[in-house]
């Protein structure tokens, strides 16, 4: 049984410092390619991405997504003007939305599209906007899908990232997925997902088409090797300003106390309690290097949001 | 026995946990340090930088606190932003302080010092500097990375410090170059470091020379070069690259209706047609078109792609 515990935590600590390294690598790399301006102007035409958004209705998460400087790309907004008419009349006043004629394609299930508006200024013409009504009764998760198949019916380009209220894309994500596919041949990669933040993936248009939409266990369909796994932040979470000094405190004193008490078991001879204790404070550490390497990416989002309203 | 273990793994991790925290600690330390002291430093770097560029006399600025720790890598990155932004413009002055200062040996002992991608951005940088032609031998050890960044930041170092050879460089990379890789080389086109005669890359026989010669057909809107791409098409050999030469002539906006092109895409698999479907449909091809390329059984498909207003304000 002693023999098993340990083996237990060596492969915890292992767990730990890998998953540390790739973050690293994965921090490395991102600094590597934010000066790589070639990537976002001169990139094949082959490589385009389709942000659909479920539950996305402020202006200031709207203008963050239009911020992006790759021209291959377009955000989908899905409001309810019903259910919404006060939010729904600010963005087509705020965007100049017009509404267009459009022709359902049939690859995704989608339920009742009511009407697509588009802008009228040339600065935001990545911008679409999906009125469907939400069905009553359904739980947030089937709601978002709906809107994601809805907005993936009306996509564009060959590759879908859906994000939900909860999800805030930071601001140099979609150059980073863009380099990331631009870096295999053509049609080899199917999905790129990110483990750090706030899980996010970027999905083959054809995949969501074969699996019949959005929905649960899409990615396990996916082969290993079209999977593209991504150790560095994409998005982080809308209500993260007031967690990040929570958690940076929460780490420290975890590992303060996983450092005391190891030194008390130690000395006291529970030597079981004593490798637990130092597994603890080995996972602590790691997170601790980890959030630390990553916080100009994942505070630099919230301490400019912050400044941004403080300015208006 | 098994007390023993626990007391080594103990040990050892403690060790870890020490060295994870003294790290975060570091990292916390490094970036409160680039917020504060270096972005000051940083900015008088730029001034003087840009007083002495701006004055008649081309003479050496001051480099505040230059020797101390972290100041050459800020002044490199500060000369290497100044290129950038001035396309490769009046550097005889900043070429000058970077021999004075040996900025650019210094680079080449910090890109030794650094690993995997450290490195390939240290590479990045060294490109940007605008050093002397002895670079392009000194880098030669990095074409044979296993990280493939480094191997091309190598060749972007190669190209910026001898563009005279470019063409040779870029023919003798080892393994085929990204799509992230071509679009790397056309900003350095625009830098003004790479030929832009289309011609000899296209005929040439390198995989690589060509796919740049595709980039620059397709950036620069070439339609002079509609033939030679019709020929990509039409050779069967290299299907990838086929494929590339359709989709610039499609930004191009050149007549699709061939033979080359139709027997090209009775080749292509379902995904491959569909995505080409939709890029023709935001190119704004008309539906006459489509019928005449596509099936029938993919009509409804395009039928809803071009008849979408909303593709028609894209």
């Amino acid at each position: 049984m002693k023999v098993v515990l340990l083996l237990l935590l060596c492969a915890v600590s292992a767990a730990a410092c890998l998953v540390l390294r790739s973050v690293l690598r994965g921090r490395d790399k991102r600094l590597l390619l934010r000066d790589a301006h070639g990537i976002g102007s001169s990139l094949s035409e082959e490589i385009g991405i389709s942000v659909l958004c479920s539950g996305i209705d402020t202006p200031e998460r709207i203008d963050a997504l239009l911020g992006s400087e790759y021209t291959r790309f377009e955000a989908i907004v899905v409001l309810d003007a019903g259910g919404f008419p006060e939010e729904f009349a600010q963005l087509t006043a705020r965007y100049r939305m017009i509404r267009v004629e459009w022709h359902g394609s049939q690859e995704f299930p989608t339920a009742g599209i009511r009407s697509l508006w588009r802008s009228r200024r040339r600065s935001c013409r990545r911008l679409v906007l999906v009125d469907r009504p939400q069905r009553a009764g359904g739980t947030a998760s089937e709601s978002s899908v709906a809107d994601w198949n809805a907005a993936a019916s009306v996509a564009a380009y060959d590759y879908l990232l859906p994000l939900d209220a909860r999800t805030v894309l930071l601001p140099d994500a979609v150059l980073r997925l863009v380099a990331e596919l631009g870096e295999h041949p053509a049609g080899a990669v199917d999905v790129v997902r990110s483990h750090i933040g706030m899980p996010v993936a970027l999905i083959a248009r054809d995949v969501v088409m074969e699996a019949g939409g959005f929905g649960k266990r899409l990615l396990r369909r996916v082969p290993r090797r079209k999977r593209l796994e991504l150790w560095e932040p994409l998005a982080g979470r809308a209500d993260a300003a007031k967690r990040i000094r929570v958690e940076k405190l929460v780490l420290r004193v975890a590992v303060i106390v996983a450092f005391i008490v190891t030194g008390w078991a130690a000395v006291a001879g529970y030597w079981t309690g004593a490798a637990v204790m130092a597994t603890v404070a080995v996972v602590a550490g790691a997170v601790a290097y980890g959030r630390q390497a990553l916080a100009p990416n994942i505070e630099g989002v919230y301490l400019k949001r912050r400044s941004n309203k403080g300015d208006s | 026995m098994i007390d023993t273990l626990y007391r080594i793994y103990t040990v050892l991790a403690l060790a870890a946990a020490c060295v994870l925290s003294i790290g975060a600690l570091f990292a916390a330390l490094r970036e409160r340090r680039r917020r504060g002291h270096d972005a000051i430093l940083r900015a008088k770097y730029l001034h003087a930088l840009m007083l002495a560029l701006s004055g008649d006399e081309g003479r050496m600025p001051y480099f505040p606190l230059f020797g101390h720790y972290g100041t050459r890598l800020l002044l490199c990155e500060t000369i290497a932003g100044l290129v950038s932004i001035t396309y490769g413009l009046n550097t005889a002055l900043l070429r000058h302080a970077i021999d004075r200062y040996g900025l650019d040996r210094w680079m080449l002992r910090h890109v030794r010092r650094c690993r995997g991608y450290r490195r390939a951005r240290a590479l990045a940088l060294l490109a940007c500097l605008p050093s002397d032609e002895t670079m392009a031998a000194a880098v030669v050890p990095y074409l044979r990375s296993r990280n493939r960044y480094v191997r091309f930041y190598a060749l972007t170092v190669q190209l910026a410090v001898d563009p005279a050879h470019a063409l040779r460089y870029i023919e003798s990379y080892p393994g085929p170059l990204s799509a992230s890789e071509v679009a790397e080389l056309m900003a350095l086109l625009r830098r003004g470091i790479l030929p832009v005669a289309y011609g000899p890359l296209l005929e040439s026989r390198s995989l690589n020379l060509r796919r740049v010669g595709l980039a620059i057909v397709r950036q620069f809107g070439i339609e002079e070069a509609e033939g030679r791409l019709l020929q990509f098409v039409a050779d069967s050999s290299e299907p990838e690259l086929g494929r590339e030469a359709l989709y610039a002539l499609c930004s191009l906006r050149c007549s699709l209706l061939r033979r080359e092109v139709a027997v090209f895409i009775t080749g292509m698999n379902f995904r491959e047609r569909r995505a080409l479907l939709r890029c023709v449909a935001l190119e704004g091809y008309a539906l006459n078109t489509m019928q005449r390329l596509f099936e029938d059984e993919e009509q409804p498909y395009y039928e809803t792609l071009v008849q979408s207003y909303k593709r028609s304000l894209a």
